[in-house]
């Protein structure tokens, strides 16, 4: 039987405050932040208006403000499960990195005001959330030792 | 707990020539009773078979497996893990599904470039074998919730093939696109600050090319990547896959040509709002709407109070998040325009129209901000006449000098940006970031791409055909009318060619017998054995001459 690498997603963390509103998640959403050792993150000035908003219709869908502070550390913390990622070498030279769900996209949908559905692609839990207007709060602070 | 369950698509009957094929397969994560096992009765829809809801998910799944098999081809197992599970959603968003690779590989035996990364799945194709056995090369994790109460409202998964999903989500084509990513449409290079993941590009990133610099991303410093990403309208694919078909697949480019008080050539952005644009294209005076209420260039409110003025004419309207673009070209129709111009509402190129509005007879465009404020402003001194339509000389998602963009918005947009087509394409791609109401089954510009980086290395060496080789080739690729397939023979030979479709039937036979060495061409004009039009999707070309055989994919479009 094959190996079945279960890919936590990083939504998890996002829905702890409306949880109760919202949906079961899916058990092997695992909280991963607490894997993931994030620390303060500083977004490039460019990235005021993140997310595909502004691709679909910036005006025209109605989406809600962006929340880029509060995606911050959900993305810092993807880009360091990346940096982390260990590249395992064969005898061959060749070598291969097993990372799990940090690459996927994510397939999107919204109801516009007039009723339009719209659908789009991100390609982090962060971009996705941010893109959806979902809350996120602030990524836990990691541990220090002896706590 | 979980018991993995797999689900192997039924063996296409191919006539791949030397491996033996390989599927797709669906590897079911989910447990019993739900996700994929979900025994709610439902009733086959739009050529989906299934009689419970796990089913037709399932079979949703397989069928996109079996397209992409179908194009691949590969000789070694693509295995897929998936599952349906409630994601986040409420009444009016949510998380459809996420889907991407589990693994990338460098430096194995077959990679076409040294010290760089490639998603598993082409990485065994190439290296034919399973690199990595013991994991599944892409992870697809899809919401179970939608339809439920609170979660996307009325809205449901269409599981039909068929494109008929009407106010529901096609899960089909989200599959396509997603699975495309986990195929290896994608960087792993972090475009917002240039840096390679572990130190190694991407195969993707050799065909990405900033066209001011002329570099490729593989080529750049991490700084360099960064300004590359938001050069809008300057990063190109720089592939021969893509720019040789992208003729075939794209249409031509809109762009609307101003006289009297201002004169220019503005490229415009189009949709599926109103009729096609033509090149002869539609001609009238400008008027700027309004309609009375807040932003009276919105076009949000009816009738306009100048409705008399633009009757006849073509209206200059804001874009906005009061309504959609599809409330106000219904608006401009009702008040009697025979046109819309719709002037973007932030800086950047001409958006896309989006939306749908089967109501609207009338053609719709975009112009960019400046484009839009300069028509505007001309206005206050005199009449200004367009004509919006299509430029013969370019492609619609192209540069001028044909490369295809890439989407490069600027400021960047994190998770969207590099790894899709530009939204300027039309008739809309499957890689493109918004997945359009008009994709269908066809992966259109996304086979060529996979070409590009690398998926099919028999057809390059066959392409190249220098050697005294076969030189099996067929273009244009994708085609709408068939194409022309030619052919090198070293020596006198046996030849047979045909065309198969993909469950390994012949449907055409386009040459056979002996013939003398040298150079072939025959034209298929789509026709099958019976002389019926041969429908769009993928087929196979099979070439043999003597004892050497050759196959290529080709696909037809509408």
């Amino acid at each position: 039987m094959r190996h079945v690498l279960l890919v936590p997603l990083l939504l998890a963390c996002a829905f702890a405050p409306t949880a109760g509103a919202e949906p079961a998640l899916n058990p092997h959403a695992a909280s991963i932040l607490l894997h993931l050792h994030p620390r303060p993150w500083h977004p490039p000035a460019a990235a005021v208006r993140a997310g595909l908003r502004t691709d679909v219709d910036p005006g025209g869908e109605g989406l809600g403000a962006p929340m880029d502070e509060a995606f911050a550390a959900i993305r810092e913390a993807r880009a360091r499960a990346l940096a982390n990622v260990r590249v395992e070498m064969r005898p061959d030279g060749s070598g291969r990195a097993v990372v799990g769900g940090l690459l996927r996209a994510y397939a999107l949908a919204r109801i516009g005001p007039g009723g339009q559905l719209v659908e789009d692609c991100a390609h982090s839990e962060a971009d996705a959330l941010e893109w959806l207007g979902v809350p996120v709060p602030p990524a836990p602070a990691p541990k220090k030792e002896g706590q | 707990m979980r018991a993995p369950i797999v689900f192997a698509l039924a063996a296409l009957l191919l006539v791949a020539p030397a491996a033996a094929r390989a599927t797709i397969t669906i590897v079911n994560l989910d447990g019993a009773g739900e996700g994929f096992n979900d025994p709610t009765a439902a009733a086959p829809v739009g050529g989906n078979p299934g009689t419970t809801v796990g089913q037709q998910r399932l079979n949703c799944f397989n069928q996109a497996a079996q397209i992409w098999d179908a194009i691949l081809g590969s000789s070694v197992a693509i295995t897929i893990e998936a599952a349906f599970d409630p994601l986040f959603c409420n009444a009016t968003s949510a998380v459809l599904g996420s889907a991407g690779p589990n693994i990338v590989d460098f430096n194995f035996p077959g990679a076409g470039f040294a010290n760089t990364w490639y998603v598993s799945a082409e990485a065994d194709r190439l290296a034919g074998t399973n690199l990595d056995p013991g994991f599944n090369d892409i992870g697809a994790q899809f919401n179970s919730s939608i339809g439920s109460a609170g979660c996307l409202t009325g809205r449901f998964w269409y599981y039909g093939f068929d494109g008929n999903e009407g106010n529901n989500i096609d899960l089909l084509p989200v599959l396509l696109h997603e699975f495309g990513h986990g195929l290896g449409f994608l960087t792993t290079t972090d475009e917002t600050n240039g840096a390679y993941f572990s130190g190694l590009p991407m195969i993707f990133d050799r065909y990405l090319k900033d066209d001011v610099s002329n570099k490729h991303w593989f080529e750049m410093t991490a700084a360099e990547r960064v300004a590359s990403a938001i050069n809008t309208t300057h990063l190109v694919w720089d592939g021969p896959g893509v720019t040789s078909a992208a003729p075939h697949v794209l249409g031509k480019r809109p762009h609307v040509v101003a006289s009297g008080a201002v004169a220019g050539d503005f490229i415009a952005g189009e949709g599926l709002i109103g009729p096609a644009l033509t090149e002869a294209g539609i001609s009238g005076a400008v008027v700027l709407v309004n309609d009375g209420v807040g932003t009276t260039s919105d076009a949000c409110q009816t009738p306009f109070t100048n409705a008399g003025a633009l009757a006849g004419k073509v209206a200059l309207l804001d874009r906005t998040s009061n309504c959609t673009m599809a409330t106000q070209a219904a608006n401009a129709q009702a008040n009697g325009a025979i046109a819309v111009l719709i002037v973007n509402n932030i800086a950047g190129p001409a958006p896309p129209v989006r939306g749908l509005a089967p109501t609207v007879t009338i053609p719709v465009a975009a112009l960019s901000q400046t484009d839009g404020n300069s028509i505007r402003t001309a206005l206050g001194s005199g009449t200004v006449n367009v004509t919006i339509g299509l430029d013969p000389a370019f492609l619609a998602g192209a540069t001028n000098a044909g490369q295809v963009k890439m989407y490069a918005p600027n400021p960047d947009e994190p998770g969207s940006s590099v790894s899709h087509f530009d939204v300027s394409a039309f008739p809309n791609l499957l890689m493109e970031p918004a997945i359009n109401p008009d994709l269908t089954t066809n992966v259109d510009l996304t086979y060529n791409a996979l070409f590009d980086i690398g998926w099919f290395p028999q057809l390059v060496s066959v392409e190249r055909g220098s050697d005294g080789s076969l030189a099996f080739t067929h273009r244009p690729n994708p085609s709408r009318d068939g194409g022309t397939l030619r052919f090198r023979l070293p020596a006198e030979a046996r030849v047979d060619l045909a065309i198969y479709d993909v469950a390994g039937r012949r449907i055409a036979r386009l040459a056979q017998g002996t013939r003398s060495a040298g150079e072939y061409a025959v034209e298929w004009k789509r026709l099958d054995d019976a002389g019926h039009r041969v429908g769009p999707g993928v087929y196979l070309a099979r070439f043999k001459a003597g004892a050497v055989e050759r196959t290529l994919h080709i696909v037809l479009v509408e």
